[in-house]
């Protein structure tokens, strides 16, 4: 049988490795950006209800809705998350299948 | 007569090959699918339903004080709110996407809540505004976020 089992599984495990490593940036970049964001919004709530902009109970119903936005942000992590197990198990498969098509036409 | 006689090398490179042809054919069936398609088309809606609470929300703070009140702006808010049911409506009609439709109904929740208290108190002031607009901004951005991501699925 002309297929190496041992190279065909270091070739799937580099080809996971290099999906989730190029698609950690995308949830590196997601994450960041909420959290700067979070980071704008609370100090402009801060600065408003100090320049009396707005009142103590607003302040506190804007302060509540941060549980809302972050609720959808993990939504949007766990998204992302799915897109890089998908990439990382279909380039496994991309890699089985060259294995095996390189196999038959060796054995044909 | 003389059976004839196959040679065991040549019946083992045929075994094989069938076992490879079968197991390359289940290959061939077997992608991973854990997130819907993207569309180009609603990632454009969602940027669009976006710019269009960003204007709403800065015509408000640019208005007057006496021509804040929510009459003026109704019209926009129906428009924006029937975007935000339209995507919606969308997501909740595709495979896999139980993580969007989270994202989209928190949206819709806290745009009418934002809408309402608007047209209770008929006036807002621009602190207030100007801190809904953010708060709307934020929850926005999962949802295109989300979108762009799928553009990324292989």
């Amino acid at each position: 049988m002309s297929l190496d089992i041992n190279q065909v599984f270091a070739d799937v495990v580099a080809a996971i490795k290099g999906e989730v490593k190029d698609d950690w940036s995308i949830v590196k970049d997601a994450t960041n950006g909420f959290l700067l964001s979070k980071q704008g919004r609370i100090e402009l709530l801060i600065s408003l209800r100090m320049a009396d902009e707005i009142s103590d109970e607003f302040f506190k119903k804007r302060l509540a809705d941060e549980k809302d936005i972050l609720q959808s942000e993990l939504s949007a992590i766990a998204l992302i998350s799915k897109v890089t197990a998908q990439n990382a198990a279909n380039a496994a498969l991309n890699v089985l299948q060259k294995a095996v098509e390189t196999a038959i036409g060796t054995v044909l | 007569m003389k059976s004839r006689q196959v040679s065991p090398r040549l019946f083992l490179a045929t075994k094989t090959s069938m076992v490879l042809l079968f197991l390359l054919s289940v290959l061939n069936s077997c992608q991973v699918h854990l997130v819907p398609s993207y569309s180009a088309d609603l990632e454009a809606q969602i940027v669009n339903a976006a710019k269009m609470t960003d204007k709403l929300y800065l015509e408000m703070i640019d208005a007057p004080a006496d021509k804040k009140n929510y009459a003026l702006y109704s019209d926009q808010y129906i428009a924006i709110e029937t975007e935000i049911h339209s995507i919606l409506l969308i997501n909740q009609n595709r495979d896999k996407a139980k993580d969007i439709v989270n994202s989209v109904t928190i949206l819709s929740k806290k745009f009418a809540e934002y809408k309402d208290d608007h047209k209770k108190r008929d006036t807002l002031s621009n602190g207030e505004l100007i801190a809904y607009n953010a708060d709307l901004q934020a929850f926005w951005a999962p949802v295109l976020v989300e979108e762009q991501a799928l553009s990324k699925a292989r």
